[in-house]
């Protein structure tokens, strides 16, 4: 009997009871205590869901602009990747900064060191000369321009070598070309010392080219 | 729709930036109670807010313009809330310290009294199912109808009243058991 007032209790509370059943309950509540205590809790919850919404809720001051930078976050990262122009995309853009400087530094690396090489021979011819030799055209045998010439006819064989010569030739002068064939049987060392002083008076410094000529000893 | 808001959303649906700030100033005041109401964490409903509109950023562009912005902003926020109960609820069985803390809201000159009161009322709240939380917010806190919450949850009608009668149970039954408690 109670269940069915219990549970238009509920109802009532929820404002869909029907008149009369609300007379036939307000009946009820006079002669019944559990019931009269079931609707003294829900006034009571009445009073906790009032106290729940006094609570102040206070809109944090910096929302909007919060979620308006997670918009703007979400939009570079939801973006195709292909609708970006290649120099934005994130990823590549990393990977050519990364391969520039590895470029970069192998260049100067190799430059610098190319750079050494030629100074030390420098010196040491500079040394042959000034510590009385006839003239540096004659190099000993052990010096660094056989070594090289040597290890050049080794690795690439005489008919290759003869074509890295002739190609080293064509960056050449006439003048200097004479010189090679006047003494490039005689003393295959000359041959380097002509290129290597060439190449220097080319561009003022060493020149573009010897990288990739000294790379084919 | 009013016209202007069916405007807003238009230029909204062609990425208009400046145009979603002012849908999202005006209904963000709304969506965070809802969120703040339902977690009882600033934190966590300012994060569910921003989620929300970042969610209605992405697909406004599928939002049938007919029908109402409010309830489908309303069922976003209310669903993301109810994932992160139930994410609240699984990681608090394993760590117990995840509870809304009522010092995080009170501002410390209302007194003891009044701080006591709201985590006595956190704390009923607290025993609540993640499912029975959602029901009794909406229905008791937001005065929503039994239809509109089905609408916004996507619940059947029965299954709301079920889960409103148990919480309203629930939330009696620590009422009566703090008072007890009081007594002693």
């Amino acid at each position: 009997m109670c269940n069915t007032y219990k549970k238009w209790i509920h109802l009532y509370r929820d404002g869909e009871l029907e008149a009369q059943e609300k007379f036939r309950l307000r009946k009820h509540l006079q002669s019944c205590a559990d019931c009269r205590q079931l609707l003294q809790d829900i006034n009571k919850l009445d009073d906790f869901r009032t106290e729940l919404q006094k609570i102040p809720v206070q809109l944090p001051e910096n929302l909007s602009s919060r979620i308006s930078r997670a918009i703007y976050q979400s939009l570079v990262r939801t973006r195709p990747v292909s609708a970006l122009p290649w120099y934005v995309r994130p990823k590549l853009q990393l990977s050519m900064v990364m391969l520039s400087v590895l470029l970069l530094s192998a260049f100067l690396a190799e430059r610098l060191q190319l750079y050494y090489q030629l100074s030390a021979l420098e010196t040491r011819l500079a040394e042959q000369v000034n510590t009385g030799a006839k003239h540096p055209y004659n190099i000993t045998a052990e010096s660094d321009y056989d070594k090289w010439l040597s290890l050049l006819r080794k690795s690439l064989g005489p008919e290759r070598t003869e074509k890295t010569l002739i190609s080293i030739e064509k960056k050449l002068d006439q003048g200097q070309l004479d010189e090679i064939q006047k003494h490039w049987l005689k003393n295959p060392s000359r041959m380097v010392d002509v290129v290597v002083s060439a190449l220097k008076r080319e561009n003022g410094m060493y020149s573009t080219q010897l990288p990739e000529l000294l790379k084919q000893f | 729709l009013t016209t202007t808001e069916t405007q807003l959303l238009e230029k909204c649906r062609n990425g208009d930036q400046a145009a979603f700030k002012m849908l999202v100033e005006q209904h963000q005041s709304y969506a965070y109670t809802l969120a703040f109401r339902l977690l009882w964490q600033r934190q966590d409903a300012e994060d569910i807010v921003q989620e929300a509109f970042v969610r209605v950023w992405r697909h406004i562009g599928k939002f049938d313009l007919q029908k109402k912005f409010t309830t489908w902003l309303y069922q976003i926020v209310i669903r993301l809330c109810y994932d992160s109960l139930r994410a609240r609820k699984r990681k608090t069985r394993i760590f117990q310290d995840d509870k809304p803390d009522a010092d995080a809201f009170v501002p410390s000159e209302n007194g003891d009294q009044n701080r006591e009161k709201l985590q006595q009322l956190l704390t009923a709240v607290e025993t609540l199912s993640p499912k029975q939380k959602l029901v009794f917010t909406l229905r008791d806190l937001h005065d929503f109808s039994i239809d509109q919450v089905a609408s916004l949850t996507g619940l059947s009608t029965g299954s709301i009243k079920t889960n409103l009668y148990h919480a309203r149970k629930t939330i009696r039954n620590q009422l009566t058991s703090d008072e007890v408690g009081n007594d002693v």
